[in-house]
C-alpha cells in the first residue's frame, strides 16, 4: 500500500461516483465499461457480491463497490456501470452507480487518504487527488478485491 | 550453424519421439540382463541412431557426440559384447536424459556440458574391451575426401567395430540442393534408406565446400558428407543411394590406414607404459573428485593429434567403476531446471478423428455463415433466425471438441515414474515395485502439466521415506520388496490419484514435535489433534521434515510446495498414514475446465447444474402421494424409496432462496406435521404441486434434492468461479447456458454439509429411522454416542441418555464461584469434563469443544468432550472389568479403538453430589417404612442396560431379580407370585414385550395391584397411552436414573399403603 502511494509518473483516473461519493481508478487497470447488467444470483455468497454474469464466455463476479466501501448498496438505474477491471487472472466487474469523466493528472499529486472520507473505509484507497472541481478518492483495486470480508 | 526454424523444430519433435518410449524399453533391457531383446536393444539404438544422424545434419555437434557414444554403448550390448548390467543401463539412462535435456533446448545444446557423459560412455565400452580395442576407443582417425580435406575424425574403435561386421567404409558426399532438395527428398529419407541397409557412422554438413560468391571454386552445392558402413559393395552403391558414383568413396581402413592414425599410433606407442598407468590413475582421481573435470577430459578426448604425452589416453588395466557416478551427481545438480522446460510441451497430441470433427464443424460453420449473410441481406426473418440457431449449435458444438482435444491420459505423466523409482531405489539400496493403475484417466492438459512436479514429489518422499531397505523390511515382516501403487480414478466427479506405499508410515510424533519447536501449532492444538490431523501437519509450510530427509534426497522442497501446488489446480490432498504399515495420499482433482455431462434443475427463476455422475435418478411424487411416500423421522423429512429410507433436502432452503409462502418444501411440511390435508392447503391459496426430487450421491452422501423443476441433460463446460466464492460450499463453479445465461454448478457434498447431513446425522437418522421401520424387537444392539476425550482417547455413552450435543467454542466456558458454565439458550449450564470425575487424561480446554448435554435430575448439565463425535448403533460386548472405575463403567471395543463407556450417573454425582442429597433422605425414609426390603423384578433384553439399572436400583437399597425377557420374567412372577412388589420392564424385547407382559401381568389377580413401570427409550405418546390401556403405571426414559428411582420409590410407597 505505502508503495503504491508513493507511485510516480503520469496518472489517468478514471472517474465515477458510489453513492455521493467520487472516485476513482487507475485507467490502465479498467479493461472495459459496460452496462449489462443481466446477472445470476449466487446465494450463500458475501453479501458485496452480487452475483455472475457471462462476459463474453467468462464467468466475471460483480461486485457491489457501494456496499463493499462500506455505504449503502448500490441501486441499478439507467446511469448504473460495470466497470471490469482485471485482478489476479480474474475478471471482476465492480458495480458504480454513475461514470463521470477521465481525469489527466500525476501519481505525485496524490495525497495520502485522510482517515475517514465521506464515511468510506480507509484502507481501500492509495489515495485521494485534488481537481479542479473536486476531490478524488483514487481506489486500491486489489485491495477492494482482496477476498477477505469487509 | 543453424538450420531454419522449421527443419529444426522437425528435428526436436522426432528427437523427442524417439527419446518417449527410451527410458522404460531401457528398463526392460536392464531386467532382461544378459539374456537380451533383441528387437528392444535395436529399437532403442535405433532412437540414438536417427537422434545422432538428424544431429549431425543440423550441426548439432554435441547432441552428434553424445548419441554417437551412446550407439556405441548399445551396438555393444547388441553384439552380446557388453552386458547391461544396471550399472551399464545406468550411464545411458542418464546419457538419453541429458540428451533429452539438450534437445528440449536445442538451442542451447552446444553450450551443454557433455564430457562426463562422454567419459562414462566411453568408459563402459572400453572396460569391456581387450586391450589392443580398448586402446582404439579413444585412437582418432581422419578420413579424407577425395581432394585431402578432413572431413572426419572418427575413434578407431568405431571403425574396427564396422569392420568386424564385415562392411565396407564409404564416404559419401551428398549435395543438399541436388540431391535432396531438388529430388524432393529429406534428409531423414536419405538416412532412413541408410540405415536399411547400412551404419550411418558419421555425418556433417560442409559449410565451408559451398565456398563465398568471390571464390572460383564456387560449386553451387551444399555437401553432406555421411560415414558409412555397410555390405553393399561399391558397384551397387550408387543405384541404391541415388548418387552419383564419384560421390561415392570407398575407405579402405585397415590394410592401409589413414596416415594420420599410423601417427596417432606411433606417438602411443612411444609413450611410455608407466606414466601412463600413472596418468590413468590421476585422470580417475581427478574425475572423482570432480575438479578440474572439464579440463581432464576435454584434453584426453582432443586426442587425436595429441601434442603432448599428457593427454595420450592409456589402456585402462582393468575396468574402473569409479568414474560411474560422476554423471549422477551431474545429473542431480542440474535436473531441476531442465525438467520444467521437459514438462511444459508447447505442442499438443491430438487424435486425427478429433482433428477431423473439428474440420467439419469448422466447414459447417462457414456455410452457416454464408447461409446467415444471405440472409441478412435479403432481410429474411425466419431465415435469419434458422441460421442463427444453426450457428448456436454448431458453435457450441465446436466448442466442446476444442475442450475435448485439451483432454489428456494421466498415463502421460505416470509413465515416468517407473525411472524415477527405479533410480531412486537403486540409490537407495531398497526394491520397490511400483505399480500403475489406471493409466488412461483423462484429465485437462493444464492439471496434468501442473500434476508433474507435485506427483513426482510424492512419489520420490514414498520411495525415499515410506519404503524402508530390504532387511529392516525383512525384519519387520514384510516382503523385501516394498510396493508403491499409484492410481488415478474418477470418484463423484472428481478425478483421484492415489500414492499407496507400504512402507514405514509417517513419524506423526515426530511431525507435532517438529510443528511444535517452529511455533506452528500450540501444544493445545496438538494435544488435541487426530492421528490424521497429525500426518496433514507435514502440509505445512515452514514445516521441513529435515530429520527424516535422506542425503540422496535432499531436496529441501516441502510438502508445502506440494500442497500450493495443487492448491492451484483447485485440488485437495490427503494423507492417512499408520505406523509401519504405509502411506496413503490421496489427491482429488476437480474436474475444472472440463466438460460434464449434467442435470439442469430450476428453484424459482433460477437454473441449477447437477454433476450427472452425482445423479442416481430422479422422482416425482404426485401430491396424493406425499403423505404416503415421505416421512418424519424426528423433525426432518425421509423419502421411501424401495424401502430405503433417504434423507431429503430442500435446494431453496439450503441455498437460503427467499421463496414463497407456497414452496415444495413448506407444503410438504404443512401436510406431514401440520396435519393439515391436501384441500385445506388448496384453500389457503397454496397450488398444489408434484414433488420433483434427485436423488443425488457423492462420497458417503446420499440424499434426495427437492427442486422446483427438473430440466434436460446436457454438456456444460465447467468454469471456475472467482476467489470472492471460495466460502461458498455449494457450488462446483458455473457455466454458462445457451441463452448466454450463467448457471451455477451444484456441489453435492457441500450442499450436503451445508443443509447439515453430517455423516453423523445420515447414519444417525437412518439408524433411527431403521429402528422405527423395523417392527422386530430385537434389541441387543447398543446405540452409542461416541466421542472423545482426548484425541486418543475414546469414550462413548448411551445415546438415549444424551438430550442434545452442541458445538461451542472454548472460549464460551466462564468459570464462576468455582464451575465451569456456559451461557446456553438464556440460560446457565454448568459444564464438565471426564477428567474432573475420573482417572482420564486432561482435557484440553481450546479450540472447538463439543458440550453433550444430559437431563439429569430435573437439570440439565452439560459433558465437555472433544470432536469428532457419531452416534452407532452396535452389538458390543462391555468389559465391566479391566477399564472400571469410578464414572466409568467399563470399556469397549467400537471399531477399532478401546472406547470408555462413560457411567454418567456417577459422574454427576461426583459432579453435582448436592443434586442428589434429595433422594439420599428418600431411601432413608424407604426403609424406615417398609419391613422388609422391597423386591423388584427388572426385565431387560439388552445385557449393558439390565445391569446398568440393576446396579443403580441396588445402589437405592433394593433388591433385584432380572429376566431377559418377558416370558421369562412371567414364569419367575408366577412361580413366586408374593416375592415381587414393582416391575421395571423394558418395551421392546424378543419373545415377549413389555406391553404383553404387563397385559398377562394385569389379567392374573394374583397382581392386579403390582405396580409396572415401563422403562423405553422412545417414549412417544402413542406409546404411553397404549402402554396405560394394557395397565402399564409409569413410562420412564430408560436411564434416567434420578426420575427412575423417583417413581420407583413412590409407586412402592401407594403399593404399600
Amino acid at each position: 500500500m505505502k508503495q503504491q502511494a508513493e507511485k510516480t509518473g503520469p496518472l489517468q483516473l478514471s472517474c465515477f461516483y458510489v453513492g455521493s461519493a467520487l472516485c476513482g481508478i487507475d485507467i490502465n487497470l479498467i479493461q472495459e465499461m459496460n452496462r449489462q447488467m443481466e446477472m445470476t444470483k449466487v446465494p450463500q455468497a458475501p453479501s458485496y457480491v452480487l452475483g455472475i454474469m457471462n462476459l463474453r464466455g467468462r464467468i466475471v463476479t460483480i461486485i457491489d463497490l457501494g456496499r463493499k466501501l462500506g455505504l449503502a448498496p448500490s441501486k441499478m438505474t439507467e446511469t448504473s456501470r460495470i466497470i471490469i477491471v482485471n485482478s489476479r487472472d480474474e475478471n471482476i466487474g465492480l458495480l458504480v452507480d454513475r461514470i463521470t469523466d477521465v481525469v489527466t493528472d500525476k501519481w505525485e499529486h496524490v495525497e495520502p487518504t485522510p482517515s475517514n472520507i465521506k464515511g468510506l473505509k480507509g484502507r481501500y484507497f492509495q489515495g485521494v487527488l485534488k481537481t479542479a472541481r473536486d476531490l478524488v478518492a483514487v481506489l486500491d483495486v486489489e485491495e477492494v478485491l482482496a477476498d477477505d470480508q469487509g | 550453424m543453424m538450420m531454419d526454424d522449421e527443419t529444426l523444430q522437425m528435428y526436436v519433435e522426432e528427437a523427442t519421439e524417439h527419446l518417449g518410449d527410451i527410458e522404460n524399453d531401457l528398463l526392460a533391457i536392464e531386467q532382461s540382463g544378459a539374456d537380451i531383446d533383441v528387437e528392444l536393444v535395436n529399437k532403442v539404438f535405433r532412437a540414438a541412431h536417427s537422434i545422432k544422424g538428424g544431429a549431425g545434419f543440423l550441426g548439432l555437434i554435441k547432441i552428434k557426440d553424445l548419441g554417437h557414444k551412446i550407439e556405441n554403448v548399445l551396438d555393444m550390448v547388441r553384439n552380446r559384447e557388453l552386458v547391461p548390467d544396471p550399472e551399464v543401463v545406468n550411464i545411458v539412462l542418464l546419457a538419453f536424459d541429458k540428451l533429452r535435456d539438450m534437445i528440449v533446448n536445442v538451442a542451447q545444446s552446444e553450450d551443454a556440458y557433455i564430457d562426463d557423459h562422454i567419459a562414462a560412455l566411453t568408459a563402459a565400452t572400453s572396460a569391456n574391451l581387450k586391450g589392443e580395442e580398448k586402446a582404439s576407443v579413444d585412437r582418432r582417425v581422419e578420413i579424407k575426401d577425395g581432394r585431402g580435406r578432413v572431413v572426419f575424425e572418427v575413434a578407431e574403435f568405431d571403425l574396427l567395430q564396422n569392420r568386424k561386421g564385415g562392411k565396407n567404409l564409404y564416404l559419401l558426399e551428398f549435395d543438399l540442393i541436388h540431391d535432396v532438395q531438388r529430388k524432393d527428398k529429406t534428409i531423414f529419407d536419405i538416412l532412413k534408406c541408410m540405415d536399411s541397409t547400412g551404419v550411418v557412422l558419421d555425418l556433417k554438413v560442409d559449410f565451408e565446400a559451398v565456398g563465398t560468391l568471390e571464390d572460383d571454386g564456387f560449386s553451387n552445392r551444399i555437401p553432406l558428407f555421411v560415414l558409412f558402413g555397410s555390405i553393399i559393395e561399391d558397384d551397387i552403391m550408387p543405384a541404391l543411394l541415388d548418387l552419383g558414383s564419384e560421390f561415392i568413396l570407398p575407405l579402405k581402413f585397415e590394410p592401409a590406414p589413414a596416415p594420420e592414425a599410423d601417427f596417432a599410433r606411433e606417438l602411443l606407442e612411444s609413450t611410455p607404459a608407466a606414466p601412463e598407468e600413472d596418468r590413468t590413475d590421476s585422470l580417475v582421481s581427478e574425475i572423482f573428485n570432480g575438479a578440474n573435470l572439464a579440463e581432464a577430459l576435454g584434453s584426453a578426448g582432443a586426442a587425436a593429434t595429441p601434442p603432448a604425452p599428457k593427454a595420450a589416453p592409456a589402456p585402462q588395466p582393468e575396468p574402473k567403476p569409479e568414474p560411474r557416478p560422476v554423471p549422477e551427481e551431474d545429473r542431480r545438480n542440474d535436473a531441476k531446471a531442465p525438467k520444467s522446460a521437459i514438462a511444459q510441451p508447447d505442442t499438443l497430441r491430438v487424435h486425427v478423428s478429433l482433428l477431423e470433427d473439428l474440420m467439419n464443424l469448422a466447414g459447417e460453420l462457414v456455410l452457416s455463415r454464408n447461409q446467415l449473410m444471405q440472409a441478412i441481406s435479403s432481410a429474411a426473418l425466419h431465415q435469419i433466425e434458422v441460421a442463427g440457431q444453426r450457428i448456436d449449435l454448431v458453435t457450441s458444438e465446436l466448442q466442446e471438441t476444442i475442450m475435448l482435444t485439451r483432454m489428456q491420459t494421466v498415463g502421460n505423466i505416470f509413465n515416468k515414474f517407473p525411472r524415477v523409482v527405479r533410480d531412486l531405489a537403486r540409490n537407495l539400496g531398497k526394491e520397490i515395485d511400483l505399480q500403475l493403475e489406471g493409466n488412461d484417466v483423462e484429465l485437462d492438459k493444464t492439471i496434468i502439466e501442473g500434476l508433474g512436479d507435485p506427483l513426482t514429489h510424492l512419489v520420490r518422499n514414498s520411495a525415499d521415506h515410506g519404503i524402508e531397505p530390504p532387511d529392516e523390511r525383512v525384519l519387520a515382516g514384510k516382503p523385501a520388496m516394498g510396493t508403491i501403487v499409484l492410481k488415478a480414478y474418477h470418484e463423484a466427479g472428481q478425478v483421484i490419484i492415489e500414492i499407496v506405499d507400504d512402507g514405514r508410515g509417517l513419524n506423526t510424533d515426530k511431525i507435532v514435535e517438529k510443528a511444535l519447536s517452529r511455533g506452528l501449532i500450540s501444544p493445545d492444538q496438538a494435544k488435541s489433534m487426530s492421528d490424521k490431523e497429525k500426518a496433514n501437519l507435514i502440509f505445512l509450510p515452514g514445516l521441513s521434515t529435515a530429520e527424516q530427509v535422506t542425503d540422496v534426497s535432499g531436496r529441501g522442497v516441502g510438502m508445502d510446495v506440494v500442497k500450493s501446488n495443487l492448491d492451484q489446480l483447485g485440488g485437495q490432498v490427503d494423507i492417512e498414514t499408520a505406523r509401519g504399515k504405509g502411506t496413503t495420499i490421496r489427491i482429488k482433482l476437480p474436474l475444472t475446465l472440463a466438460i460434464i455431462p449434467s442435470l439442469l434443475v430450476s428453484v424459482g427463476q433460477e437454473r441449477y447444474a447437477i454433476p450427472q455422475v452425482n445423479v442416481d435418478e430422479l422422482l416425482r411424487i404426485p401430491v396424493d402421494q406425499i403423505t404416503e411416500r415421505i416421512e418424519m423421522v424426528g423433525d426432518a423429512e425421509v423419502l421411501l424409496l424401495r424401502g430405503e429410507l433417504i434423507p431429503m433436502l430442500y435446494l431453496s432452503n439450503v441455498l437460503g432462496l427467499d421463496g414463497s409462502a407456497c414452496t415444495a418444501s413448506s407444503m410438504v411440511g404443512e401436510l406431514l406435521r401440520g396435519g393439515k390435508n391436501a384441500g385445506q392447503l388448496q384453500e389457503a391459496g397454496c397450488t398444489m404441486a408434484d414433488v420433483n426430487l434427485v436423488v443425488v450421491s457423492a462420497g458417503q452422501f446420499r440424499y434426495g434434492l427437492v427442486v422446483d423443476q427438473l430440466h434436460d441433460s446436457v454438456e456444460i463446460v465447467v468454469k471456475p468461479l472467482g476467489r470472492h466464492f471460495k466460502e461458498c460450499q455449494g457450488y462446483a463453479g458455473a457455466t454458462i447456458m445457451g441463452d448466454g445465461h450463467v448457471a451455477l454448478i451444484l456441489d453435492v457434498a457441500g450442499l450436503g454439509r451445508l443443509g447439515d447431513l453430517s455423516l453423523t446425522g445420515v447414519r444417525e437418522r437412518g439408524a433411527l429411522a431403521a429402528k422405527e421401520a423395523e417392527t422386530v424387537k430385537t434389541q441387543d444392539k447398543l446405540s452409542l454416542f461416541v466421542f472423545r476425550n482426548t484425541p486418543e482417547e475414546y469414550c462413548a455413552v448411551p445415546l438415549d441418555l444424551v438430550a442434545r450435543v452442541e458445538l461451542i467454542d472454548a472460549r464460551e466456558i466462564e468459570e464462576v464461584g468455582g464451575r465451569r458454565v456456559i451461557k446456553y439458550r438464556g440460560g446457565t449450564l454448568p459444564v464438565f469434563s471426564l477428567d474432573q470425575a475420573t482417572t482420564v487424561q486432561h482435557l484440553d480446554l481450546t479450540g472447538e469443544l463439543i458440550v453433550i448435554v444430559f437431563l439429569m435430575a430435573g437439570h440439565e448439565i452439560g459433558l465437555l468432550a472433544k470432536p469428532p463425535v457419531d452416534a452407532i448403533e452396535t452389538e458390543v460386548i462391555v468389559d465391566t472389568f479391566t477399564l472400571k472405575q469410578p464414572g466409568i463403567s467399563g470399556s469397549a471395543v467400537i471399531g477399532e479403538n478401546t472406547t470408555l463407556i462413560v457411567d454418567i450417573y456417577e459422574l454427576i454425582q461426583a459432579v453435582q453430589p448436592e443434586w442428589f442429597a434429595v433422594r439420599g433422605s428418600i431411601e432413608v425414609a424407604d426403609d424406615a417404612g417398609e419391613v422388609g426390603v422391597p423386591h423388584l423384578l427388572l426385565v431387560e433384553d439388552s445385557d449393558f442396560f439390565r445391569n446398568q439399572v440393576r446396579k443403580f436400583i441396588e445402589d437405592d437399597g433394593y433388591t433385584v431379580d432380572t429376566a431377559e425377557d418377558g416370558l421369562v420374567a412371567w414364569s419367575m412372577l408366577d412361580a413366586e407370585p408374593q416375592k415381587y412388589d414393582l416391575v421395571v420392564t423394558d418395551i421392546e424385547m424378543p419373545n415377549m414385550d413389555g406391553f404383553t407382559l404387563a397385559q398377562t401381568i394385569r389379567q392374573d389377580k394374583r397382581f392386579s395391584l403390582t405396580p409396572i413401570i415401563a422403562l423405553t427409550s422412545l417414549a412417544g405418546d402413542e406409546d404411553v397411552a397404549r402402554g396405560k390401556a394394557v395397565g402399564i403405571d409409569d413410562y420412564q426414559v430408560k436411564l434416567d436414573k434420578e426420575r427412575l428411582l423417583q417413581t420407583i420409590y413412590e409407586w412402592l410407597k401407594r403399593y404399600a399403603s
